[in-house]
């Protein structure tokens, strides 16, 4: 049998103590509440009410105002990402991609060291004594060719 | 009168195999573009002597040469006028190298030898496909000589590139390259040419005794002398072969590149002091530019390239970086 067997409840009730809590119960006043404190408890009923209705007001308003705080501040960092990474044309990385695109278009057309601008493709002024001695040795040599 | 005759004959024999066999890939709006197909087809198979001018824009600036061409297959031979800049300069190309002589400093630069450009471009259509406009625009004469125009547009219509193909031989007589809005940055077009039967083999052969031989890795090693940057290159078996390297001075500070060429296309090594972002390196590559970033050892490298993003992938991996 349960512990909570409720064919058990009757024959605690019937107890001297069960009885005599019985008896206090049916001997109290009957009392009905006073105006005053009836008063008092519409007094707060009404200040309850008003404070919930003033909340409700407040989260009627906020909670839009929450949502759309939170969607101009995702807006503003995903615009500010994209301002962050947006391609500058002077950039850095603009620089290096034009760079390629300029000298592979002319080292195809132009060759390498037309395009590089190294010094040895320079073959005007500062000439060595070498050259020099090229030179007249090339003149000879067209000298003797027209003559041919 | 009979050899012209021969020679017409074979021309005539040549167009029509290569029309009737021409690739599929070099498409127009209408179909295959038998004119560039023909042009890729027959490169490097024609013998001719001829003046060209050759223009491109470097840092802001038109530069424009005048060269004498003499060429016999894949070989040739480049010469200047003596008003010229480059005037005593003489460039021989061969498929094994390509080898100019500075007469002032008595230097033989040796480089990368002669690959087809066209190859570089058959590849490149390839890796693009329907992203490249061909269109045929009908006939045009350069130097004297009958041909057929050919443009390459982006997916926007924006012209990037002009061909003029000789109707009897397939020979590039004029090409033209243009930037993103439209500018030329490099073009040649000849303006005297001579077909021949035979050239003279020895003209392709430069050899001088007593010229200091200089290749570009050496260049590289004496332009990073007192740099910070470090000496990075692609081997020998990566396919790529160093065309010449330079420092830049944007505001960002130094900036070395080291430009590439490969059967693929051409790829730039960037090393900077600077950071480079990738993402924005990536949005400026757009379709045909790709590009690839990282950093390493305090320093940010970038390649840049008109190849396949594998390929960048498959070059940062191979790199030999010395201390």
């Amino acid at each position: 049998m349960s512990h909570f067997d409720e064919r058990a409840a009757p024959s605690e009730l019937d107890t001297a103590e069960g009885l005599k809590i019985s008896s206090l119960v049916a001997n109290l006043d009957d009392e009905s509440p006073s105006l005053a404190w009836r008063s008092d408890l519409n007094e707060t009923l009404r200040a309850e009410s008003n404070r919930l209705q003033r909340r409700r007001r407040v989260v009627f308003w906020l909670r839009p105002a929450m949502g759309l705080a939170f969607a101009a501040s995702l807006m503003g960092v995903v615009f500010l990402r994209s301002v962050a990474e947006s391609p500058s044309s002077n950039s850095l990385e603009a620089k290096l991609v034009s760079e390629f695109r300029a000298v592979a278009a002319s080292s195809e057309v132009a060759g390498p060291t037309a395009v590089a601008g190294v010094e040895l493709a320079s073959s005007r002024g500062g000439s060595s004594d070498r050259s020099q001695e090229d030179e007249m040795w090339n003149q000879l040599v067209d000298e003797n060719a027209i003559s041919l | 009168m009979k050899t012209r005759f021969r020679s017409n004959l074979v021309s005539a024999s040549a167009v029509a195999f290569a029309l009737s066999t021409s690739a599929a890939w070099a498409r127009t709006e209408d179909g295959p573009s038998p004119v560039l197909n023909y042009a890729m087809q027959s490169y490097g198979t024609q013998r001719y002597v001829g003046s060209r001018i050759v223009a491109f824009r470097r840092d802001g600036t038109d530069k424009r040469r005048t060269e004498y061409v003499t060429a016999d297959g894949r070989r040739m031979r480049t010469e200047y006028p003596p008003d010229s800049d480059a005037a005593g300069q003489i460039v021989v190309e061969t498929s094994g190298e390509r080898r100019e002589f500075f007469p002032n400093q008595n230097v033989i630069r040796i480089s990368g030898g002669r690959e087809s450009e066209l190859s570089r471009l058959s590849s490149f259509l390839r890796r693009m496909g329907d992203r490249v406009r061909i269109k045929e625009t009908g006939a045009r004469s350069v130097a004297g000589r009958p041909g057929r125009e050919v443009t390459l547009s982006d997916p926007d219509g924006n012209l990037r590139q002009r061909l003029v193909v000789d109707d009897a031989t397939g020979l590039v007589l004029k090409r033209e390259l243009f930037d993103s809005v439209g500018t030329v940055v490099a073009r040649f077009e000849f303006i005297r040419l001579e077909f021949r039967d035979r050239i003279d083999p020895r003209l392709f052969r430069l050899v001088r005794k007593g010229a200091r031989i200089i290749r570009p890795f050496d260049e590289l090693k004496s332009i990073i002398a007192g740099t910070p940057f470090v000496l990075a290159e692609f081997p020998p078996d990566s396919g790529f072969k160093l065309e010449f390297s330079r420092l830049m001075n944007p505001p960002e500070g130094k900036v070395l590149l080291q430009l590439y060429k490969g059967e693929e296309g051409r790829v730039s090594l960037f090393q900077t002091l600077a950071e480079v972002a990738p993402g924005q390196l990536r949005r400026f590559g757009r379709e045909e530019v790709k590009t690839l970033s990282w950093r390493s050892r305090d320093r940010y490298f970038a390649l840049v390239g008109n190849v396949p993003a594998a390929t960048l992938e498959r070059l940062k991996r191979l790199i030999v970086i010395s201390p």
